[in-house]
Formats: C-alpha cells, structure tokens, sequence
C-alpha cells in the first residue's frame, strides 16, 4: 500500500494533550479503526461469505456455519444457538448461559469439529478449546428488539422503523475473546497472515460474521426477508464492563502504536496544502452525515446525552463554518482543526476523525503500523541523568499528587475470585485494596522519583538497590522513545472514570453509539451501517451513518 | 499465569514481568523450577538478583552462572535478548500439580467475590438485561 506523506509535515499532537482520560474519553471512530480496515482487506480480497450449513430449527435453535476466505486463509463462524431460559439472561461476564455462543475456526470445520464446538462453545469459559479455535465468543438477544422483529416478520410486516434506528441491534456480544484464552489459538498463529495481522482482526471477523448470523436467524423465525436497509442499520450491539480496562495500561506500547498512527494521520492531512473539489464535495456530504447521525445518538443517561446535544449544536456551527470558501483556502484541514479548539474536547475529538475520512489514500497505509510484537525492554545502561530528565518532563503531572490524600487514592482496581472479573473498588469503604492491582502507575512513578533523587550511576546499579522500582522504571523508559505509551492521569484518583479507557479503546475497534451505563460499564454499536456479506465491494463509507443511509 | 502467580507470591511487579516475559521460554522443567522458588519467600531474592545479573550482561558484562538453574537463566536471556532461542508456543504439557501451585499463588492476586463486589465493582446492576 502506498504511502505518501504530503510535502508539509505538521507536527503531532504532544501526548501530554492527546493522553489525557478526558480526550481519550471523547474519542470517535475512525477510518484507521480496525474494524473498517479489516472491511477494506475483504474488499480488497474479493471475499466472499458463504453458508455450508443451517441447521437452525423453526424456533431459531441449533447451529449455522459461515465461511469466508481472507488473504488464502478460509475462516468458519460456527454459530450455536441454544434456548435460554429468560431469567437467566444477563450480559454481566459472571453470566453461564447465552442465547448465542460462537467460534471462529480455523479452516472448514468437519463434522466432528461442529459437533465439539456444539457442545464446548455454549459453556465459553467453562469449557477448554483447541489451536483451530481462533476466537470464541457469545450474544444475547436485545429483549427490546429481537423478538418485536421478529413478530413483525412474521405478521407479514417490517418491524418498526423507529425501533430498529433507535436500537440498531439484534443482539449484543457480551465478551469476544481471542489471543489464548481458554486455550484458543495465541495471536501468533495468525499474526502473519494477510488480513488478519492487525490488532484484534479476528475478533472484527467474528463480530461482523455474527451481525450478519443475527439477520439470518431473524428472517429465519420470523419467515420472511428484512429489508436491506434495516439490516444495514443492524449491527452487533456489546456490554463492554472493566474487563477491557486494564489492557491499555498492560500494552503500553500497542497504545502507543495506535496513537501515533492516528496522530501522524491528523498530522498528515494538516498538511496538506490544497484539497481536490472531490474531496470537498466529500467532506460536504460527510458534514451533513454526522449532524444526521448526531441526532439519532439519543441515550438514557442524562450526563452523557448532555454532552451529545453539547456536541450536536457545536457541529452545526462547525457545518455553518464549511462552505466552498473555507474548503478551498491553502491549509483548510488545518484551519478547521484549529477552529475545534475553540469548542469543547468532544468536539475536537469528533473533528479529528472527520477530517481524517475523506484521506484514505493518504493515510489508510498508516494500518500496517498498528500491530507492534514489541513489549517494554528495559535499558539497564541507561544514566540515571537521563531517567531524571524523562521523568520531570514526561511524568510531571503525577509528581505533584499527593497519594496519601483519600482523593488521590479514593478507587482501587482489583481482579475478583468470580470468573476472575476486573473491577474498581473504593479505597476504605470495599475490601480487597490488600491486593490491589498495580493500575496506579502515577503513584509508582512518583515513588520511584523520590528514591531517584539522591541516586546516581545507571539503571542497571540503581535497580540492584531498589528492585521495587524496576515495573516503574521500565515504564518511564518506555515513554521515553514511545510516546504515547501511558495515560496521564491518576488511575486510582476520585476522578478516574474507567469508561475513558473503554471507550478510546473501542474507537480505536471501530464502535460508535456509545451508551454508558455508569462510570464503569458501557453499550456500544459495532459494525452499523456495514456492508452486509453480499455487499463488500461497496464503497468503504460507512462512518458515522445514519438510519437509510445509501 | 505466571505473572499473576509471581506477584502472588510477593515479587516486586517489575520482577514478576520479568519472570513472565521468560516463561514465554521456559520448559516445563523451567517452570517447575520457578515455582519452587516462589514457594520459598527466601530464594525471592535469588530472582531479584538473577534480573540484576542479566541486567549487568545486557550492559556487556561477561555471562556468568547463576545460583538458579540453568535453564531458567537460559529462558530469562533469551527474553533479555542477550541468546537467541524461540518462544515455546502452542500450549505445554504443564502437570497438574504444578498448575495448582502457580494457580495457588495468583490466587493471592484476587479478591474473594461479595454480593456488594459483584453489584458495584463492575459498574452494571446484576442483571444487564434488555
């Protein structure tokens, strides 16, 4: 894939900006996020869909095969469908039961592999699966809109337009797990395949193959076909808890990797000096889009509607801002996102995504940069020296808090014995802070400056005398040549909001309409307004659309 | 595992990711081997210094043997960097009784479930259902 850089060269974001709970928090989707990558690999590709086997019975229970080729390799989604008590459904991860359990396999499964996914997949966690196994997951129906869908199919009938923009899905994924768990494949089984090597491609595989399995399952009960521009709206909906929430702090350099291709992105399209009229007709199209698809981001929490209603007239008066004039002026990405800054944080982050869409040729090589294998090496021949410079300069922020405070340590994470779930606990109120997992990196860092202080020499002689400091140390290295590799912010403070870590993450998956529940839980949309399997050599755009979009 | 089972054990966190990035390289002997050194809070330091020694090759000084096993001084290099081998991947042939004793350990890491744990800590009502 070719990639151009522009003759000007903007500079990035500084991460002292960009990694901030707050804008990490406001983060939108974008063309880079891996789910619209992996759609432009199946197009690329020329991938197909096909469906070797349906052995779902009249009331929608038994189990399907879906199988699709990427980059030479041929995927199966093998999907199980059991009947669940209605009690017993529940998208927390201590739930034993689901409506839906899947597996994306490796290959075409044989019967007896079909038969063994049968009976493994609905147990998930319960149960242990093979190296042919590459990600498994599982759904539940949405109790609003599938069996309301249903019924209406059934009565010779759409269901009710309203209904689906307003809900968008049929089902939600509660966890979809990849990389070893349970015994699947490691990531580096398929790490080198074309198509799937970039971050969490297989994941992406198995939610789209499963968005289209619920469209298929719901014309099957309900006997009659939905409409294209129904199903279009219908992607997968997701619970996303805490379980998500560590990761970016445990892959410091992937975050930092995700980072700085979507700065560099931003950095580019700045800098370019004149757009085509092509490019702004496509921008004028895409204006109009997200003020559609704003309106119809309506949520039950109060706080969070604020804020889209907030972003919704600020967008208008940003729309008002792009006419032919403004587009057609030397720098007129630049202008526009210089003229964000003047709004709110979320508006910023909603007009980085945005300017960014109508630059694929620019800027979709960047993908290939996502994927590092690289973990935190420490340098143990560093002088001090330099160790005292990087933290003063990269770690200011968490030297001046006092932790001892109760506002500075007011949250704890902790991993629970039940299915061993991440949670957040509050610090003298909750037990369990006895065994604390160490998220709270500020304090770490801040404790290893003060035993730097007086110390001289290297790395390698310091850590001899303080090996408490070695996870702390590694850390301040890393940001070092990686810059964007940590939060900066206090994880354990009373103002963490742990939804700020999922949501910058499921951006970066793709996911839109985010729908939080509280500070710790959230619902997102994935794959909206995604091309349907027969559908893959449409245009790649669909960000940020709207109910009966074409 | 192993660095929940390291840090269950009362490693220092960066040592615990150390001795993770190694089992990466380990063979099961390895492994073993590691275990017995958690169970034993006093051969902690061992691993401690065992980082420091490879600390000190990476900065070029002369390799050296080790008070722990050979082995897992060859794991932890290879993780280091300072030899060349391949990761051991696919799963291992790890006997049940020591996936007990790491499993022990990393229990240390996690917090006995509570009906008020299980409704506050993750965020969601119990149920999360509609």
């Amino acid at each position: 894939m070719k990639d151009l850089a522009p003759a000007t060269e903007f500079p990035l974001r500084p991460p002292a900006q960009v990694m901030r709970l707050r804008r990490m928090g406001a983060a939108f989707p974008t063309r880079l996020s891996f789910l619209r990558t992996l759609m432009r690999a199946l197009r690329d590709d020329h991938a197909t869909v096909s469906r070797p086997v349906w052995k779902i019975d009249a009331n929608g229970f038994g189990h399907a095969v879906y199988t699709v080729e990427l980059g030479g390799h041929l995927y199966s989604l093998v999907a199980v469908s059991t009947d669940l008590p209605a009690d017993q459904r529940t998208d927390r991860v201590i739930a034993t039961a689901w409506d839906t359990a899947y597996v994306l396999y490796d290959g075409t499964p044989s019967q007896a592999e079909i038969d063994r996914i049968c009976q493994t997949a609905p147990k998930q966690e319960a149960a242990r699966f093979t190296e042919r196994d590459l990600v498994l997951s599982r759904a539940n129906k949405s109790v609003r809109l599938f069996a309301e869908t249903v019924g209406a199919l059934r009565a010779g009938q759409q269901p009710n337009a309203a209904r689906i923009r307003d809900i968008g899905y049929l089902m939600r994924t509660t966890a979809v797990y990849g990389n070893g768990k349970f015994g699947i494949a490691d990531r580096a089984h398929i790490a080198d395949r074309p198509g799937l090597g970039g971050p969490f491609m297989a994941e992406m595989l198995t939610v789209w193959l499963i968005r289209g399995f619920t469209h298929d399952l719901v014309e099957h009960i309900g006997g009659a076909p939905l409409h294209r521009h129904l199903k279009r709206h219908l992607g997968i909906g997701n619970s996303t808890g805490l379980g998500m929430a560590p990761f970016l702090v445990s892959h410091p350099l992937l975050l930092d990797a995700w980072m700085q291709v979507r700065e560099t992105a931003l950095a580019r399209v700045r800098g370019v000096e004149h757009l085509t009229q092509a490019q702004i007709d496509r921008m004028q199209v895409l204006v109009q889009r997200v003020g559609v698809h704003l309106a119809e981001w309506q949520v039950p929490d109060a706080d969070a509607q604020d804020i889209i209603d907030q972003v919704r007239g600020e967008w208008a008066g940003f729309q008002r801002q792009l006419n032919q004039q403004t587009l057609a002026a030397p720098y007129a990405i630049n202008t526009l996102v210089e003229a964000s800054q003047r709004g709110s944080i979320d508006l910023q982050e909603l007009v980085v995504a945005f300017v960014l869409e109508p630059f694929g040729d620019l800027i979709d090589g960047l993908t290939e940069c996502m994927a590092t294998p690289f973990t935190p090496q420490l340098n143990p021949g560093m002088p001090l020296a330099e160790i005292k410079v990087a933290v003063l300069r990269d770690w200011d922020w968490a030297l001046g808090i006092d932790y001892e405070t109760a506002e500075a340590s007011a949250q704890f994470w902790y991993v629970s014995e039940e299915k061993l779930e991440p949670r957040v606990g509050l610090r003298g109120t909750e037990p369990g802070a006895d065994r604390e997992t160490p998220l709270d990196i500020a304090r770490q860092v801040r404790a290893l400056a003060q035993d730097l202080d007086k110390a001289n020499g290297t790395v390698a002689q310091f850590l001899r005398d303080h090996p408490e400091h070695r996870a702390a140390l590694r850390r301040v290295q890393s940001v070092i040549r990686n810059p964007y590799a940590e939060i900066r912010d206090n994880l354990i403070g009373a103002d963490c909001r742990p939804i700020d870590m999922l949501r910058c993450k499921l951006a970066y998956f793709g996911a839109s309409k985010f729908d939080p529940k509280s500070d710790r839980w959230t619902r997102i949309t994935l794959a909206q307004g995604a091309p349907l399997f027969d559908e893959l050599d449409r245009a790649d755009d669909w960000w940020l659309p709207y109910f009966g979009m074409t | 595992m192993v660095l929940k089972a390291c840090r269950g054990a009362g490693l220092a966190l960066g040592v615990a990711e150390d001795m993770s990035e190694a089992s990466g390289f380990m063979p099961v002997s390895a492994l073993s081997i590691l275990a017995d050194i958690l169970d034993e809070p006093p051969r902690h330091a061992d691993l401690e210094d065992l980082c420091a020694t490879l600390d000190g090759e990476v900065c070029g000084a002369p390799q050296s043997t080790h008070k722990v096993s050979a082995e897992l001084m060859t794991a932890a290099r290879i993780a280091r960097g300072i030899e060349t081998g391949a990761e051991i991947t696919g799963p291992r042939d790890i006997a049940a009784d020591l996936w007990a004793r790491l499993d022990r350990l990393a229990q240390n890491t996690y917090v006995p479930a509570s009906a008020g744990s299980r409704a506050a800590g993750a965020g969601a009502g119990l149920d999360d259902n509609d």
